[in-house]
């Protein structure tokens, strides 16, 4: 399977990105979920403090680790052609198709961006795995700590959403359509 | 009435401060607190994050060639703990923590003072701490330029041997062990 993108198929270096991103992306809708449900917790019961700390700090490690690998796949998606879509595809179907992949990718930075923010905020330094402290990006602010959170909130709706769509246009491609579409992002090759 | 005048003398000669040898005194420090701070830096969720502790007070009497004669006495508030973030405050003010409310003063006395021979100072103290007291040695420096004078000093901590986040706080992964202690003290000496 070739690395680079090619005008009829992807290349080795996008179909994985594509996948691990989407697979940390489930850990990370997953991890919130659970630091949540601690959260509700607090109060009756001290140890669900440490349980939403260690959920959350596992949170950000991965968040950051989409950030850096939106930053190569977004530099490779420039840098590569990209397969163009299928002729038999109407065009409402492929201008709705660019606007839900740009703002996927959009999503990809202000998600992790909007978190960090949130934790900096909040005087909650980030760290990637215990290794690397990351700087904050704004002082404590109990005000812009809000906002954020609000935002970062908001981005995980709306990308929770996006990615349904997402799916079942992909699904409705391969079994309706019957046009390569999903086949094509596929892992492996043929 | 030679012992009188005598002892006049040497009164005076007390007054003035401690440029005289035979009867060194430390002065008495007027603290300006508006200017001076006591922060502490802790790990949390492996990054360093810093707090403060608003109010303090300190009744100090220093001097570089008087240490014999120098102490210092600082009380702290338990409550005023602030690391700009209202739910970990709570946390610090409260069970296994703090516990600011049947212990509101946390507090310092030294017991000796010595020169080190990079021209640093370093004070010998009982820090008390929800009842726990611990030996701390407190390292420092002094500048002085006239009748101002400032204090930089720091002490390094372990929270388990001050008694504070023990139990399910106890993970050093998410909660780190050690607490570096920075004190800035700006002062007027007669």
């Amino acid at each position: 399977m070739p690395l680079a993108n090619t005008t009829t198929r992807w290349g080795g270096v996008q179909k994985t990105l594509h996948w691990v991103i989407a697979l940390l992306i489930v850990a990370q809708f997953t991890l919130a979920q659970l630091a949540e449900q601690a959260g509700a917790m607090k109060r009756e019961n001290p140890a669900a403090v440490m349980e939403q700390l260690t959920l959350l700090a596992r949170h950000k490690s991965i968040g950051l680790t989409i950030l850096m690998l939106a930053v190569l796949r977004l530099a490779w998606r420039v840098r590569y052609p990209v397969p163009a879509l299928p002729v038999t595809m109407p065009s409402w179907q492929r201008g709705a198709a660019k606007v839900s992949h740009v703002l996927f990718y959009l999503l990809l930075f202000a998600m992790p961006i909007t978190g960090w923010i949130t934790s900096s905020t909040a005087n909650y330094p980030v760290s990637w795995f215990g290794l690397v402290t990351l700087p904050d990006l704004v002082g404590p602010s109990r005000e812009l700590h809000e906002t954020f959170e609000d935002i970062h909130k908001l981005g995980a709706t709306t990308l929770f959403y996006l990615a349904i769509v997402h799916v079942l246009a992909a699904l409705k491609h391969q079994f309706f359509d019957k046009d390569d579409l999903l086949k094509r992002m596929l892992p492996w090759p043929g | 009435m030679a012992r009188l005048m005598l002892g006049v003398l040497v009164a005076v000669a007390c007054a003035l401060g401690g440029d005289v040898a035979f009867a060194a005194e430390a002065p008495r420090w007027d603290i300006d607190y508006s200017k001076s701070s006591i922060e502490f830096t802790a790990e949390q969720a492996g990054a360093d994050f810093t707090g403060r502790f608003d109010k303090f007070e300190a009744e100090v009497r220093f001097a570089a060639d008087a240490l014999a004669s120098s102490s210092a006495r600082v009380t702290v508030p338990a409550e005023s703990v602030n690391t700009e973030n209202d739910e970990r405050d709570g946390y610090l003010r409260g069970l296994g923590w703090f516990e600011a409310e049947k212990f509101p003063e946390v507090t310092f006395e030294t017991t000796s003072f010595e020169a080190l021979p990079d021209g640093r100072l370093r004070a010998h103290g009982k820090l008390e701490v929800r009842e726990l007291i611990v030996e701390v040695p407190f390292e420092f420096t002094v500048k002085r330029a006239g009748a101002d004078v400032t204090l930089d000093g720091t002490t390094k901590l372990d929270r388990f041997v001050l008694g504070l986040g023990l139990g399910e706080w106890a993970d050093t992964q998410w909660i780190g062990k050690d607490v570096t202690v920075k004190v800035h003290v700006v002062a007027k000496v007669p």
